[in-house]
């Protein structure tokens, strides 16, 4: 057994035993991996504490696993069923409480392992914060040391300039706030600007700096408006075709924010303005469906504060319509 | 008090004006609105207690929405009046000023901690102690640099008394200084003696034998929940105070908003069964604040945006008013 550092089993294991033979429950299809070789691994990361507007978003991946007892492997628009594609848990990264720079570096080494893993498999994080993409995409470079592209799906930039206090700055390393999560991958040389694709940004956010920053870097911005003006199927294929212009791998991110605010009332710093449910689902399948992606985060959800369950339903759905587009790879 | 130059009165670098403001119309005759009566100080007026927000949130093992509470306090004041029945009395007279809140570091926790101690140690090192400070947390981990801030600040043998549902006594070694760990480092930094060290109220299935034993052998007192219903809360109290008191120049009391009835509490992050009744709470606040020694006050672990028609807040202004109470009473009783 490869040891994998600072990864924990699954704190909630959720399973249906109601007899509803022919379908089966997403939450009996997916299993516990015992380091076995699967198509795709999901792993929790809660952390929740880079974040400058402090939300609930470490009881994502608990909530996640519960709700998928609700779904089922058959999918009905595409006539296809996924149980075949071998999904399996890996359990939680273990974070530090009080040390936010900690946590990051343990998720950093931790998925690192896991992306190094053998036989390799498609990896989706459960965040956690935005912060969270910024040691998953580290980690994933430096595993597989291929040069990544990265499609991002968020309400805002997430390219503010780092704090000059860095918090926890005890050497070697400082904490990366939510929202520089892709300045700091641009900065540290691990990600390049013409090879970042984001969509579907909205809503009063930040500062016109950070635009300035993305045009300066030649990051690629289709804001909500314009993907809905060209279509989210048009505006996929081009942040696929900017995230894999001359690299080897994409990486994609996926903020629950990036929805308009009554599709994901709890995701984290939700604002209106943004898309609708069908156009994020639709947008899911088309990157689950290119064999060039690798990883897939989704951050963003306060499950906490999600009264009606519509956020962490929404997640799931992301969830199975990028799993439907993988089972469909050729 | 003693007199500092100019230059050491310089407001601590981290010290923010109250983020809320707030005021009521509705004021009828005769009447007067603690949101109309706490203004923010101005730094020069002299004071009889002074409120500081110390919006602390992230030192948990999970997610709360704590660093709302100072906001969500001061608003709510909004509903309350300086005049209570229940002592028939009118706390008008008290200077009560807002000071503000200690910044937060957004990912910084420990530098957050830090902040806390400079920030509340220099505050009173700058201003003079002859105030009550009314702190207003955040999650429990502030206790232990608002303690030491209290203890370095006044230059004072301090005595402490914990009204808690949770022992808070844990080990570092799981995540460091976190909300379950505060009691532990303040004996540890010696701010309190562990015989001027009182707990009150502890209860539910939430602690760790472990824990509350070095307590113990650091000579700390402990007054479980079930022992406070038997005693009765005076009686407790006035154990509470002579332990306390023991030997001290001053007591600080640190209030866990979550020592109440679970029931009575939902914006609280871990509510208990079997807690202290509401108005057990307010009597054992109002007999503690009767006492001359009674110097400080805290308030953690209310949580707004848990909470279920502002309950837990409204019960977090009761609390400061009817502690406010007692203070006004000692000041009239010729005290100060």
């Amino acid at each position: 057994m490869t040891n994998i550092p600072f990864l924990r089993p699954p704190e909630v294991i959720r399973r249906s035993y109601s007899d509803d033979r022919p379908a089966l429950a997403a939450s009996n299809w997916i299993t516990l991996w015992e380091q076995q070789a699967i198509d795709v691994g999901l792993v929790g990361v809660p952390l929740a504490k880079a974040a400058r507007n402090y939300a609930g978003v470490d009881g994502a991946p608990n909530a996640l696993r519960k709700l998928l007892r609700e779904f089922t492997t058959y999918d009905i628009e595409r006539d296809a069923d996924l149980r075949s594609l071998r999904v399996s848990h890996l359990g939680d990264v273990e974070l530090f409480a009080t040390d936010v720079a900690r946590s990051q570096a343990q998720v950093e080494e931790s998925l690192t392992t896991i992306f190094a893993f053998q036989p390799r498999f498609l990896l989706v994080v459960l965040g956690g914060d935005q912060s969270v993409t910024y040691a998953s995409f580290k980690a994933l470079r430096r595993a597989r040391q291929l040069r990544t592209g990265l499609v991002y799906f968020g309400s805002y930039y997430a390219l503010r300039a780092l704090p000059e206090d860095v918090g926890d700055s005890r050497p070697p390393r400082a904490a990366i706030p939510d929202d520089s999560a892709l300045r700091a991958l641009l900065e540290e040389g691990l990600l390049a600007g013409r090879n970042l694709a984001q969509i579907g940004l909205h809503g009063f956010w930040g500062s016109r700096e950070e635009k300035l920053f993305a045009q300066a870097q030649s990051v690629s911005v289709v804001t909500a408006r314009e993907s809905q003006d060209s279509g989210i199927d048009r505006a996929t294929t081009g942040a696929l075709e900017v995230a894999g212009q001359a690299t080897e791998a994409i990486y994609v991110a996926i903020n629950l924010n990036v929805l308009d605010l009554p599709y994901a009332p709890a995701s984290q710093d939700a604002q209106f303005g943004g898309l609708r449910a069908s156009e994020l689902l639709s947008a899911a399948y088309s990157l689950g469906l290119d064999p060039r992606v690798q990883a897939i985060d989704l951050v963003g959800i306060d499950a906490y504060r999600d009264q009606v369950g519509l956020t962490v339903d929404a997640a799931c759905a992301v969830l199975l319509n990028f799993l439907a587009g993988v089972n469909a790879r050729s | 008090m003693e007199v500092h130059s100019a230059q050491s009165k310089a407001i601590p670098p981290h010290l923010h004006p109250p983020e809320i403001v707030r005021t009521t119309a509705y004021e009828d005759v005769g009447m007067l609105k603690v949101a109309n009566w706490i203004k923010p100080w101005d730094f020069e007026e002299r004071l009889d207690a002074g409120i500081v927000g110390v919006p602390l949130a992230k030192s948990g093992g999970y997610w709360k929405g704590v660093f709302e509470a100072p906001n969500a306090i001061r608003d709510t004041f909004a509903w309350f009046c300086t005049y209570s029945p229940d002592f028939d009395v009118d706390i008008r007279d008290l200077v009560v000023r807002d000071i503000g809140d200690v910044e937060m570091h957004t990912t910084g926790i420990v530098l957050s901690q830090e902040r806390i101690l400079a920030t509340l140690r220099e505050l009173y090192l700058s201003f003079g102690c002859d105030f009550m400070p009314v702190i207003i947390g955040g999650d429990h981990s502030i206790v232990r640099p608002s303690v030491r801030a209290f203890r370095e600040g006044r230059n004072e043998t301090v005595g402490l008394i914990q009204l808690d549902a949770h022992d808070d006594l844990r080990q570092f070694t799981w995540g460091g200084p976190t909300s379950g760990t505060p009691f532990r480092g303040i004996l540890e930094d010696h701010s309190v003696e562990g015989r001027n060290f009182v707990q009150i109220g502890l209860h539910g299935f939430g602690s760790s034998k472990t824990d509350l034993d070095y307590a113990r052998d650091q000579g700390a007192h402990r007054m479980s929940m079930r022992e406070v219903r038997k005693r009765g809360v005076e009686n407790v109290m006035e154990a509470a105070i002579a332990y306390a008191g023991d030997g001290t120049q001053a007591i600080y009391v640190s209030l866990d908003i979550d020592i109440l009835e679970g029931a009575f509490t939902p914006g609280t992050g871990s509510p208990e069964p079997g807690g202290m009744s509401p108005g057990d709470l307010l009597e054992a606040v109002y007999l503690l604040s009767c006492s001359p020694k009674v110097k400080a006050l805290d308030l953690v672990c209310i949580d707004p945006l848990k909470d279920i028609r502002g309950l837990t807040v409204r019960m977090g202004c009761a609390i400061i008013l009817t502690f406010l109470t007692g203070l006004y009473q000692r000041k009239r009783g010729g005290e100060g």
